[in-house]
């Protein structure tokens, strides 16, 4: 295991120098920041000067291998637009989205697991039914017209939430509904798939014969098998929508997360914010990819690690 | 004793009827000024950079930072005039090279140090230093000689030139807002930057970021008490929440498209027209001087001027004013505010003219146009006036091919010149001078040169030249008139920016044209009538 894990580390630091690379060409690909920075009037003279300011004159060689360099010590450097450290650009919606993305993803779970175990056992019957209308719905509904709906519905009309900002609880409860309810769609739909294979297996109907309640049967014995590709959906989209934030829902909400940054800092070609916030996710991405990896061999101990 | 029954009798009345009186007045201590009270929140749609001084970002940050800060000369709301503002008072010498700005006495920055000339000049200079990113650095740093500071009351501004725009560029019209010296010189730049100190009628709080900024009132300021003792800026970007926002009283005051302004009159909220904030205009690909290296002879079909007049008279821009605009723009042959914008003829809508002259300039068919489109600030509705204009000339045989496309990266093509066969959209805001953007646009060296022949170019160096402020004015008009009667642009409207006020507000005077601010002459809405140098 051990050795498993530290080869795995080590090829999650090869991939993120490789990462970085791609990333770095690929937001130079976007323009000149100074396009965006400069008034129209600028001055190839105001376009030098500003270059030299920003460390743009460089070759882009040389320009990515000061970026490597601050990289590798940690130093995220300066954003353009923000003129401070990205460490600190950063730092100050990253709490933001990880309550936004920790709500959404908890709602997710807690009730498409439980949906989906609902409509698998009562397959065919109007429970079933009912549930896969709601995930029909779910998945269909464009999540920017869902929030217009939910703010007209529950701020303008009844007056219940407030219609946008954060800040408590009350903040927090519209757009986790709105960011959760495709993901809880599709997780609902996943574990009914996955539970309806799991629950005609033999070793099921074995469980049964030796008497034990259809409820230990399910959640005991089928949702431990049914589980691994939940898991596997629920790594990605945490890392991929939760963690990097949706650039929808925190628009219609004004929800300060790294949605809208990462949407912003692309539009302005702010490019040590977007190659930061992409290492960031990228890294993310990888460990999260490794405690899965961990997680299945707890789940099935049949799994071995390579 | 008769004579004094009477007296006393009259004293007596007059006494119980004055005391009758003071029952009825409400008790009033010797000091019953009232003070600024209560929130005022504002959503408008991005705190951008959230930076505050005033060479680290762009023009659009006035929004939010001049709260904090005044400038040296303040712009009348709604006429543009210049009042002292900083500056008590600013002479300007005979051979106009020198400017002896008078600064008001008794100033202080918010931490109760005292405002000096040692602080204008270091603004200039950090304004004007290589990594400035301030909207008018590249005005200042060509304008100016030198900076002298003889007293600290004193600035002296030697100037390479006259400058008749010095005034307007060093106004609240401009981006040239006063930093203190002392402060960013010892905390830094990026400490001033997220924790600035000014001279301004509001103090910084706090900023929350991407979300809003809290702002407390001065209660004993120079130029006006403001009448909320807290302002809070909101971000909002999205135009449905911020109408969720008002209608909830979640905010008090919200920037609204033209779109919505009806709707929001007719349920009951005050629209608030910034006037002449900007006008919108279309500009020929390409038609530069033909010695101009960066442009290819000029071979589109808007060449001939009967083409560009064609294209002019085939929109309608009554209706784009009163239906696209929803009656917030006023049409207009050329959509640039030179002097005299008012009085230039408007062009008639003919369809059949139009197309009668496409056939005489050898187009009966019409032709193909590329149109890029992409929104910008102000203007974020220029996309879809481009498909209206599209429309319009449909109708004439002319075929445009709409591309979406980013600005900052069109910017660079067009600088280039690498805009033949295209007309651009183009939106232009009400600025200090017309000279920096006139040069832009129609001198043949701009960065985004669209219109040039050997006699407007003659004009316009002419009106740039000119530094008499009459003469100048005049001469820009001169230029105005020029470029309308050769069909230079298809110019659409002026537009007038919206903004709604909720009802739990009085009175409001934006500055007019760029970007809204001056929330510190908010009023409640029974007004407290605290003090004020002038009006807005």
């Amino acid at each position: 295991m051990a050795r498993y894990v530290v080869g795995r580390l080590f090829q999650a630091a090869l991939s993120l120098v490789l990462m970085s690379l791609f990333v770095f060409l690929l937001a130079h690909l976007t323009g000149d920041p100074r396009d965006v920075i400069l008034p129209p009037d600028a001055s190839p003279a105001e376009y030098q000067r500003v270059g030299e300011a920003l460390g743009l004159d460089r070759p882009l060689p040389v320009q990515y291998g000061i970026y490597l360099g601050s990289l590798l010590r940690g130093d995220l450097g300066t954003s353009f637009r923000a003129r401070r450290e990205v460490a600190d650009v950063i730092g100050g919606r990253l709490p933001a989205t990880l309550e936004l993305g920790g709500a959404a993803f908890t709602l997710s779970m807690l009730a498409g697991v439980p949906l989906g175990i609902a409509s698998a056992v009562s397959r065919g019957r109007s429970r079933d039914q009912v549930i896969r209308a709601v995930v029909f719905l779910g998945q269909s509904v464009p999540t920017f017209w869902l929030g217009i709906v939910l703010i007209e519905v529950f701020s303008v009309r009844l007056g219940w939430l407030p219609s946008g900002g954060s800040g408590t609880l009350a903040h927090l409860v519209l757009p986790a509904a709105t960011l959760a309810l495709f993901f809880m769609a599709a997780t609902t739909r996943l574990v009914r798939s996955s539970m309806l294979e799991t629950l005609s297996m033999a070793y099921l109907q074995t469980a049964r014969a030796k008497g034990l309640r259809e409820r230990t049967v399910v959640l005991r014995h089928a949702l431990r098998n049914a589980v691994i590709p939940v898991v596997t959906y629920l790594s990605t989209i945490f890392v991929t929508v939760f963690l990097a934030g949706s650039i929808v829902t925190e628009t219609v909400y004004s929800w300060p997360g790294m949605g809208q940054l990462v949407f912003q800092s692309v539009l302005t070609r702010d490019f040590p914010v977007v190659q930061a916030l992409v290492m960031l996710f990228a890294a993310a991405f990888i460990f999260v990819s490794l405690a899965v990896d961990l997680l299945y061999v707890w789940l099935d101990p049949r799994i071995r690690l390579a | 004793m008769g004579r004094l029954s009477r007296f006393l009798r009259l004293a007596v009345a007059s006494t119980l009827v004055l005391a009758a009186c003071q029952s009825q007045a409400p008790a009033a201590s010797p000091t019953a000024a009232p003070g600024p009270t209560g929130k005022l929140v504002v959503a408008i749609t991005s705190l951008r950079e959230e930076t505050f001084l005033p060479w680290t970002g762009p023009l659009a940050r006035k929004t939010y930072t001049t709260p904090i800060f005044d400038f040296l000369v303040h712009a009348k709301g709604e006429t543009g005039e210049y009042v002292p503002s900083l500056a008590k008072s600013w002479d300007v010498s005979a051979d106009r090279l020198t400017w002896t700005i008078k600064l008001r006495d008794g100033v202080k920055w918010h931490d109760g140090t005292d405002f000096t000339s040692a602080d204008v000049a270091y603004t200039i200079q950090r304004y004007t230093d290589k990594d400035s990113l301030g909207f008018s650095a590249n005005f200042f740093r060509n304008a100016l000689a030198g900076v002298e500071t003889p007293d600290p009351l004193t600035v002296v501004l030697k100037v390479k030139a006259p400058q008749p725009a010095l005034v307007g560029e060093l106004s609240s019209y401009g981006s040239l807002w006063i930093a203190p010296k002392k402060y960013v010189t010892e905390v830094g730049d990026k400490v001033a930057d997220q924790k600035p100190i000014g001279t301004g009628p509001y103090k910084f709080v706090r900023l929350a970021p991407a979300q809003d900024i809290e702002y407390e009132a001065v209660p004993a300021h120079w130029r006006v008490v403001p009448e909320f003792k807290t302002l809070l800026i909101r971000a909002i970007p999205e135009e449905s929440a911020r109408l969720a926002a008002l209608r909830t009283k979640e905010v008090d005051i919200s920037v609204v498209s033209t779109d919505s302004s009806a709707a929001l009159e007719r349920d009951g909220f005050r629209i608030k027209e910034v006037k002449q904030s900007y006008g919108t205009m279309f500009m020929f690909g390409a038609l530069l001087n033909p010695t101009d290296k960066r442009y290819a002879k000029p071979t589109d079909p808007w060449a001939d001027q009967r083409v560009r007049k064609a294209l002019n008279i085939a929109i309608d821009r009554d209706a784009i004013a009163k239906s696209f605009y929803q009656g917030r723009a006023t049409p207009h042959p050329t959509g640039w505010m030179f002097p005299g914008w008012q009085e230039l003829g408007p062009y008639k809508y003919d369809v059949a003219e139009a197309k009668r002259l496409l056939a005489e300039a050898g187009f009966p068919s019409g032709f193909t146009v590329q149109m890029p489109a992409y929104p910008l600030s102000p203007g974020t509705e220029l996309p879809q006036l481009v498909e209206a204009v599209a429309n319009y000339w449909d109708k004439i045989g002319v075929k445009a091919k709409i591309v979406p496309i980013d600005f900052a990266n069109y910017r660079r093509e067009w600088g280039e010149g690498k805009t033949a066969g295209r007309i651009s959209v183009m939106r232009m805001p009400l600025f200090p001078d017309w000279g920096t953007n006139a040069d832009s646009y129609f001198g043949t060296a701009g960065p985004l040169p669209s219109y040039s022949d050997a006699e407007t170019d003659a004009a316009l160096r002419a009106a740039l030249s000119e530094t008499d402020v009459a003469a100048r004015a005049k001469k820009f008009g001169e230029l105005g008139k020029l470029l309308r009667s050769k069909d230079a642009m298809v110019g659409i409207a002026i537009v007038n920016d919206t903004t709604a006020l909720g009802d739990q507000v009085g009175t409001w005077t934006p500055l007019a044209g760029t970007y809204p601010m001056y929330w510190e002459y908010v009023t409640h809405k029974q007004p407290f009538k605290l003090f004020r140098l002038f009006e807005p």
